[in-house]
């Protein structure tokens, strides 16, 4: 059965329905909120506040949208509203939020992330989780989902330009993180001195 | 001093397969002469390397989505089914929030009644001596409904609204990008993560009614606050851009003549 059926039966209250439009996408979703998150529980806070909005908001679904892009959407503001949440709450400054942190297991990226790329992967997970929110998202849309600028514009409802320069934004961070940590000129050196 | 393409952002692009042909030729040709670019080409390559080798992860650990859909289950449960009128008594903070949709079609229908009401009323009357546009004026005079006065109670929300967003804006264009305080850009990203929504449904619900005046000016409202509520701040290069934003598109006066002129 398609989206454009099950999503009419699910706006009128049949739960099967529901159950089947999550569960046809809720890879997608939690790969999403993974990639923002890094770790199982916040991906999981994540899925669960898209879902919730999705069921909220079944009703008003425009059926000449895709559905995938409109879930994008969703998905791309439950990661900055979590963000958000985080930030408001709890937060303490200095060296007390560093321990705090280290101290977070649910903060800490997930087995499968901290198995990835050594230093370079690691230095880099490190300052993805610094990318301000919006950087966060746009620099994952396009690394990790592959999406054209075009297509990020569209699904966040943002100018083109808006897009290309919080991602450059992002990667310049990332580089200069990168670099300070000695890490790409490590690598460079090791690629035997750059292109 | 920072090569200009690289700084530009061109660079990336280059690599992400944004450019045109044109650019992209022209772009090659360039980092066939410049280190600097050639370099960050090369940082690039190497972050996306290290990217690749990030895992993708779809599902919950050992690929077990029972609590997941079990919480779920309890979520929706627990949630009333969408109503598509309002309950007659007070409602909570959540309960609102789950009927904003409703009260900004309500607020909206209290708005193009007013406006329409203003205007037909007040046909002869002076315009706003300041920064007058008269597309919005002419948008919403299309507008062929019976004039009758909407609830105070509506009119006064979605004057509330615009007087917050208008807030946000004022806020933003004052600010020092020198050195912007974190916890002001703090008031102001919330403040514009709250109003958003009103303003997305306002502004489709204009463009519905072909106001495409008032359309355009609550489309770069839209954009303004939505910019504004995914920036991180103190974030001087954000906030520089924000109020280019609002300064290029006029959007204060904009929005104070359509205040004025309507509701």
């Amino acid at each position: 059965m398609s989206d454009s059926d099950l999503i009419p039966r699910a706006a009128g209250g049949d739960p099967a329905a529901f159950q089947a439009l999550v569960e046809r996408h809720r890879p997608m979703v939690y790969r999403v909120a993974y990639q923002f998150a890094g770790n199982h529980h916040d991906a999981e806070d994540i899925a669960q506040d898209v879902f919730l909005k999705v069921f909220r908001s079944l009703d008003r679904f425009r059926y000449d949208a895709q559905l995938t892009s409109w879930l994008y959407r969703i998905v791309m503001n439950a990661c900055i509203d979590h963000r958000r949440r985080q930030k408001s709450g709890g937060w303490v400054p200095g060296e007390e939020a560093e321990g705090t942190l280290l101290n977070m297991p649910e903060e800490s990226p997930g087995p499968e992330a901290r198995a990835y790329g050594g230093e370079i992967g690691q230095a880099l997970e490190a300052e993805i989780g610094r990318l301000p929110a919006g950087q966060r998202v746009i620099f994952i849309m396009r690394h990790h989902q592959g999406l054209k600028l075009t297509e990020i514009a569209e699904a966040l409802g943002l100018a083109e330009g808006t897009v290309k320069r919080q991602l450059h934004a992002a990667v310049h961070r990332l580089r200069h993180a990168l670099t300070r940590a000695n890490v790409l000129a490590s690598a460079n050196g090791a690629a035997g001195g750059g292109a | 001093m920072t090569c200009g393409l690289l700084e530009r952002g061109t660079i990336e692009l280059y690599w992400y397969g944004e450019l045109s042909q044109g650019e992209r030729d022209e772009a090659r040709r360039h980092l066939d002469r410049c280190l600097e670019c050639r370099q960050a080409l090369h940082d690039i390559e190497i972050i996306a390397a290290a990217l690749a080798e990030r895992p993708e992860v779809a599902s919950p650990p050992g690929g077990d989505w029972s609590r997941f859909m079990a919480e779920l289950s309890a979520a929706v449960a627990a949630e009333p089914r969408p109503k598509r009128t309002p309950p007659a008594e007070s409602v909570t903070r959540a309960g609102r929030h789950r009927l904003v949709p409703y009260l900004a079609s309500a607020a909206l229908l209290a708005l193009v009644t007013m406006s329409v009401f203003t205007l037909v009323r007040g046909r002869s009357a002076t315009p706003p001596a300041d920064g007058f546009r008269a597309d919005v004026a002419m948008d919403v005079s299309f507008e062929a409904r019976p004039p009758s006065l909407p609830d105070p109670a509506l009119v006064s929300l979605s004057d509330q609204h615009f007087q917050r967003s208008k807030l946000v804006l004022l806020g933003l264009t004052t600010r020092d990008t020198a050195a912007p305080a974190a916890e002001d850009w703090e008031y102001e990203r919330d403040l514009a993560a709250t109003l958003l929504q009103d303003t997305r449904l306002y502004r489709r619900a204009v463009e519905e009614h072909g106001m495409t005046g008032l359309a355009d000016v609550l489309r770069d409202l839209e954009m303004v606050l939505l910019q504004t509520s995914m920036s991180e701040g103190p974030d001087r290069e954000s906030l520089e851009g924000i109020q280019r934003l609002i300064r290029r598109r006029d959007l204060l006066t904009r929005m104070s003549v359509v205040h004025a002129g309507g509701f």
